[in-house]
């Protein structure tokens, strides 16, 4: 279990750009622990040279969880480096299978192919390139949590977004233990609309059999639309998020809570299912992830 | 702890018709082990007459709650019976209810009032619901154990002549918070109910729900179905076989904590009347039934597909 916290610019016009925040990025994941395979082809950051084309990828990299599940229920992850929608702008892609050919091509219950941008962020873009942005990576061997520039990037409308935004990770029994048979890849969505109110897809693989679920915004709900803290001690209220596997069970890596009561950047800690772990406010990375879908609600993610 | 199940005509046309369907719920209630309070004024049912004009009462009942917290932390119910809109058809029957901690002794209830709400029958226009069938029986759940009570009112009983649907008529629940061990606790009463003072020509609705903490004093309130919810908005059966999933509601006050006595479920899943057991509090499970186009649309999603389960013992 480990987590990655650090605050440095971000940029995207030149190759030394791109390997600057590509490796960063890589470097946060492999110091919290996800294990890099071998596949051949990989990414190699001293060499890659950036896409000059909206959309092009520059490489890849392959990456697997690390538990003692992975032996019987393997989850693979491949990040494509690149170009977005705009030239000089970031991309990052997500595909998520249960097995590699070694060479880069994931296969078995495979996620569709992801950009992680919000898609109106090509009328907008990197907010600055001489201002630094926080970054979150978590990973403790059987989930990822991904916040790369918080409020990095910006759109027409004016709302501010990560550069990616994105949790990986299995379902857990209702003892808060995690249980093969299945993945859980919860993740940014097409921004548009109202500024920073962006609802998120979760998507849900039963590698079992093979069958997938979908939803946007309907994998959690505040009760009763609470709009301000509401409990005199200063006590907080958290919300559980949920998968359908396609019983409808909790997971142990994300909650949703009122930004007023915790605030951006801040943990807290809790107890969704068995123990109290650490969660750490996203804020208005996820702001409107489920329901209700407004600026007063955000996402937090293990962090521990 | 008991339960009664009717199924019979209705209409709401002349006197008798009134009195049928009125006295037929009120002895429903007491039947179930509602107690009636000795309050003067309440509504003869043998000499009541129906109301002709819109949304006119013509009498109330007070009931209280039977449990030993009534001693300490009281629940008084107050329903009225009357007639609402004047269409056509064969009536509009109506229904108003109201909560409180104690009365007067003169039918006007006391302490943290929850919103008067007509709970039957108050559209006009495209939107109004009139009874269109009075010879065919529709079923009437009523379930009381004490601390809770559950009424879901001839189902499928009201039509509109705009939509040409059928459904209703009312549901109503009221009923006190539970711990996490599933033990009723004093100082937190929850009300939700069907608000017939904005129904719509479709027959779902979010209800109206009310929370009282009788402590702090303060009522929370909302009508947007963000009360109970069906994660991914499943609309057929999804674990297949006999098997189904159930959703637990809840009330605020202000912690949010789940019900004992309701649970939100997909129509697809739990036909009308099936009774199955859940367990969404503490380790003991319980009885609960389904109550279909009393309560479709309650939660979120608000459609047809979904509808409530009230305790059932």
């Amino acid at each position: 279990m480990a987590t990655q916290n650090f605050s440095t610019v971000i940029a995207h016009a030149t190759d030394a750009d791109f390997r600057t925040w590509g490796l960063e990025f890589s470097t946060a994941l492999q110091a919290c622990g996800l294990a890099q395979t071998t596949d051949t082809g990989q990414i190699n950051w001293t060499t890659v040279l950036r896409p000059t084309a909206a959309n092009g990828v520059g490489g890849y990299e392959i990456y697997k969880f690390t538990d003692a599940l992975q032996a019987t229920d393997p989850i693979f992850i491949k990040l494509e480096y690149g170009t977005g929608p705009v030239a000089t702008q970031p991309g990052v892609w997500v595909t998520i299978g249960t097995a590699t050919n070694g060479a880069g091509t994931l296969s078995g219950n495979l996620s569709s192919r992801t950009a992680m941008w919000p898609y109106d962020r090509a009328a907008g873009g990197i907010r600055s390139t001489s201002t630094p942005y926080q970054s979150y990576f978590c990973f403790d061997g059987s989930y990822l949590g991904v916040i790369h520039k918080l409020e990095g990037l910006t759109a027409y409308n004016g709302g501010v977004w990560p550069n990616a935004a994105f949790m990986i990770g299995r379902p857990s029994d209702s003892s808060g233990n995690y249980i093969g048979g299945g993945y859980v890849f919860l993740k940014n969505t097409a921004a548009f609309g109202t500024p920073q109110n962006n609802p998120w897809i979760i998507f849900c693989m039963n590698t079992t059999t093979g069958v997938s679920y979908s939803t946007t915004s309907y994998f959690s709900l505040a009760p009763y639309s609470l709009s301000a803290t509401m409990i005199p001690s200063g006590d907080i209220q958290v919300f559980p998020c949920f998968a359908s596997m396609p019983l409808i069970t909790p997971v142990n890596w994300a909650i949703y809570g009122l930004i007023a009561e915790t605030s951006q950047g801040t943990t807290a800690h809790t107890a969704v299912l068995g123990a109290a772990q650490d969660y750490l406010m996203i804020g208005s990375g996820a702001m409107g992830a489920a329901l209700p879908n407004n600026t007063l609600y955000s996402l937090l993610m293990k962090f521990q | 702890m008991t339960t009664a199940i009717y199924s019979t005509a209705w209409s709401h046309t002349t006197d008798a018709d009134f009195r049928a369907w009125g006295s037929a719920l009120s002895a429903a209630m007491q039947t179930c082990g509602l107690l009636q309070a000795t309050d003067t004024g309440q509504i003869n049912w043998v000499t009541v007459a129906r109301p002709v004009g819109n949304n006119t009462v013509a009498g109330y009942e007070i009931y209280k709650f039977t449990d030993a917290l009534q001693a300490t932390s009281p629940v008084f119910i107050k329903l009225e019976y009357g007639t609402g809109s004047t269409s056509t058809n064969f009536g509009a029957p109506a229904l108003w209810l109201t909560v409180g901690q104690g009365s007067n002794g003169a039918g006007t209830l006391t302490g943290v009032l929850t919103t008067r709400v007509q709970i039957m029958c108050n559209g006009t226009g495209q939107n109004a619901r009139v009874i269109s069938n009075n010879t065919q029986s529709f079923p009437t759940f009523v379930s009381f154990n004490g601390s809770f009570l559950g009424v879901a009112l001839k189902i499928g009983g009201l039509y509109n002549g705009y939509s040409g649907q059928t459904g209703g008529s009312t549901m109503f629940t009221v009923g006190r918070a539970v711990d996490n061990t599933g033990a009723y606790v004093g100082s937190k009463i929850m009300a939700c109910m069907q608000d017939g003072s904005n129904p719509s020509s479709v027959f779902y609705d979010v209800a109206q729900t009310f929370c009282v903490n009788t402590t702090t004093g303060v009522l929370y309130s909302q009508a947007s179905g963000y009360f109970s919810w069906v994660p991914y908005q499943m609309n057929a059966s999804a674990v297949g076989g006999a098997q189904f999933q159930v959703f637990s509601t809840y009330g605020v006050y202000p912690e949010v904590s789940p019900n004992q006595w309701l649970l939100y479920g997909l129509n697809a899943e739990l036909p009308l009347g099936v009774t199955i057991k859940a367990t969404p509090v503490g380790a003991a499970s319980h009885t609960y039934i389904m109550t279909g186009a009393a309560s479709a649309g309650w939660g979120l999603p608000s459609n047809n597909n979904y509808s409530m389960l009230m305790l059932w013992e």
